[in-house]
């Protein structure tokens, strides 16, 4: 059965961001208004690498589950971490973990458990500030993410497929990317074909929509061309995303516009998971 | 009244045996119960994606055991167990990512047993379990299961399941999680507490027509005669070969086995106290 190798140290998964840095970035979002798209792409790229380290960390460290690789792209590609991680393609995540630019505090209001609400300070790192500048040469991007998984799925033959999340406006300057997307999902291990999510970010003042299984309704033609680029959802992930109170009906797929794509992180079994933990 | 314990415990297959994270009372092979007091044994499982699971998980059974909570008492017990663990794990400075994991808590399945000694003048006493989670327990007389609690068909188990969890936000549906179950056991009676993988397994042979006892009887050394080291080395190679067949779920695997007696006990056997048969902390991890 596709997409049902157990994902462990010793047979690890791989998830590779491709981050759109390009000059129309700089435009107003739709999903937080005030913010620039690039800075909403920063927030949500943050936030995944944050979830992703904090789902494999335990008491005595992080644990290898996953390999990780961020490729920007805008005027041209290219690996998109700094300091200690510059230039690699794929890391494991804990040296994800130990390689954030600089560590942010906030504080966010929690339940007390008692029926009320307690002010906690958390510990935001930040890998990616916002970024705009250049082309979208979205074809280039899905090409480098073909090479550089090819040679992973290479050494990681039996692993569970790894999944590709593209956080893009859609605007893309060197062609329709349906060839270049069609490339990348043909890559396979034996445990399924390769899994291609994208997130669109938007100036569309439309409501914000997760996992659809159809087009229609979809604001613009970057949408729908993203939605019919996006994997369907394999069935296990559909069944999560119930659990998780998210709708995603037969034929959903890996797309969600102007809305994060976190519970991407938690479709994935690495072990047992708290109905109860939030 | 006394009772024969036998644990039997592993981790996850590629997980080194310091990542172990049920738990389990008492450990190793023993003799308990003798006399008119209550008997009580327990397991527990720490969920993989918390941290510091084991020790919660060590922490539960250890009160269970201990007669701090019973199968009404559990709400009531947990705040101290709680700040417990917090001043256990959040001793020193942590990495940024464990800070914000531990933040929110570990949880654990929980499965606790009660055997209270016969009346005055009675062959048999009562049992009465509670649980939480996935953990499951089977009741056994000759070879006739009386019952599965409180999961009774393997497709009843799913990997999210409800647990107890350290942090008090994490509790707040708990109450209506807490399972109880309770009978009249008679002496020879066999309750077998296995945590998820196990259980599952053993749902799953039972609605085959097989009796999947048989085997976990073999493993206990108390049936056979076999010393400790022995009847770790057999588990390890069941356990192996059921993994190997796709037969049971590669997850830590936990088997306490109790058998009642209502006859006096006979002279106690060369080790008396509970002892872990592993040779390494038994419980949590």
């Amino acid at each position: 059965m596709a997409y049902s190798a157990e994902i462990s140290r010793t047979n690890p998964s791989c998830f590779l961001f491709l981050i759109d840095r390009s000059g129309s970035m700089e435009d107003d979002w739709a999903g937080e208004p005030g913010k620039q798209k690039a800075e909403g792409l920063a927030t949500i790229i943050n936030r995944l690498l944050q979830n992703l380290v904090i789902k494999c960390a335990k008491s005595e460290g992080v644990r290898d589950y996953y390999h990780v690789g961020v490729l920007g792209y805008g005027g041209k590609v290219e690996p998109a971490f700094s300091g200690p991680l510059a230039g690699k393609e794929l890391a494991p995540v804990s040296a994800i973990a130990d390689g954030p630019a600089r560590i942010e505090e906030r504080t966010k209001k929690t339940d007390d458990g008692a029926g009320g609400l307690v002010e906690q300070t958390i510990k935001f790192p930040i890998w990616f500030d916002a970024v705009a500048g250049g082309g979208t040469p979205m074809c280039g991007a899905l090409a480098r993410a073909r090479q550089t998984l090819a040679g992973w799925i290479g050494e990681h033959p039996a692993s569970f497929p790894p999944i590709v999340i593209n956080i893009t406006d859609g605007e893309a300057i060197d062609g329709d990317p349906t060839a270049a997307a069609e490339g990348l999902k043909a890559l396979t291990t034996d445990d399924g074909n390769l899994l291609l999510f994208n997130l669109h970010l938007s100036s569309q003042r439309a409501a914000p929509v997760q996992f659809p299984a159809s087009e229609d309704g979809l604001p613009d033609r970057y949408a729908k061309l993203l939605f019919r680029l996006s994997s369907p959802l394999p069935p296990f992930m559909r069944g999560v995303a119930e659990q998780e109170g998210l709708p995603a009906d037969d034929g959903a797929r890996g797309f969600v516009f102007n809305a994060d794509m976190v519970s991407v992180i938690q479709f994935l079994d690495i072990g047992t998971r708290p109905n109860n933990l939030r | 009244m006394w009772v024969l314990t036998d644990a039997r415990w592993l981790p996850k297959a590629g997980n080194a045996r310091d990542e172990y994270e049920d738990a389990c009372w008492p450990a190793g092979v023993g003799r308990g119960g003798d006399g008119r007091a209550p008997f009580r044994c327990a397991i527990a499982d720490g969920a993989t994606e918390t941290s510091f699971a084991g020790c919660w998980a060590e922490a539960l059974v250890g009160a269970f055991g201990a007669g701090r909570f019973d199968a009404e008492g559990l709400p009531g017990a947990l705040p101290a167990l709680q700040r417990a663990w917090r001043d256990r794990v959040g001793a020193r400075p942590l990495p940024w990512y464990a800070e914000e994991k531990l933040r929110s808590g570990a949880f654990a399945a929980f499965l606790g047993l009660t055997l209270s000694a016969p009346a005055p003048g009675e062959a048999g006493g009562a049992w009465e379990a509670v649980a939480v989670g996935d953990s499951c327990l089977f009741a056994l007389r000759g070879e006739r299961l009386l019952g599965a609690f409180p999961l009774a068909a393997p497709e009843e188990f799913d990997r999210r399941p409800t647990l107890i969890a350290s942090e008090p936000a994490g509790n707040g549906a708990l109450a209506a999680s807490i399972e109880r179950a309770g009978g009249a056991w008679e002496g020879g009676d066999e309750f077998f507490l296995l945590t998820d993988a196990l259980a599952r397994w053993f749902l799953a042979a039972t609605e085959l027509g097989d009796a999947p006892w048989t085997a976990l009887r073999a493993l206990t050394p108390g049936a056979d005669g076999a010393d400790a080291a022995e009847a770790d080395e057999g588990f390890a190679g069941w356990v192996a070969g059921l993994r190997g067949a796709g037969d049971l779920r590669n997850d830590d695997v936990t088997l306490l086995r109790a058998v009642v007696h209502a006859d006096p006990a006979p002279a106690p056997a060369a080790a008396e106290d509970h002892c872990d048969a592993g040779g390494e902390p038994p419980a949590g991890g």
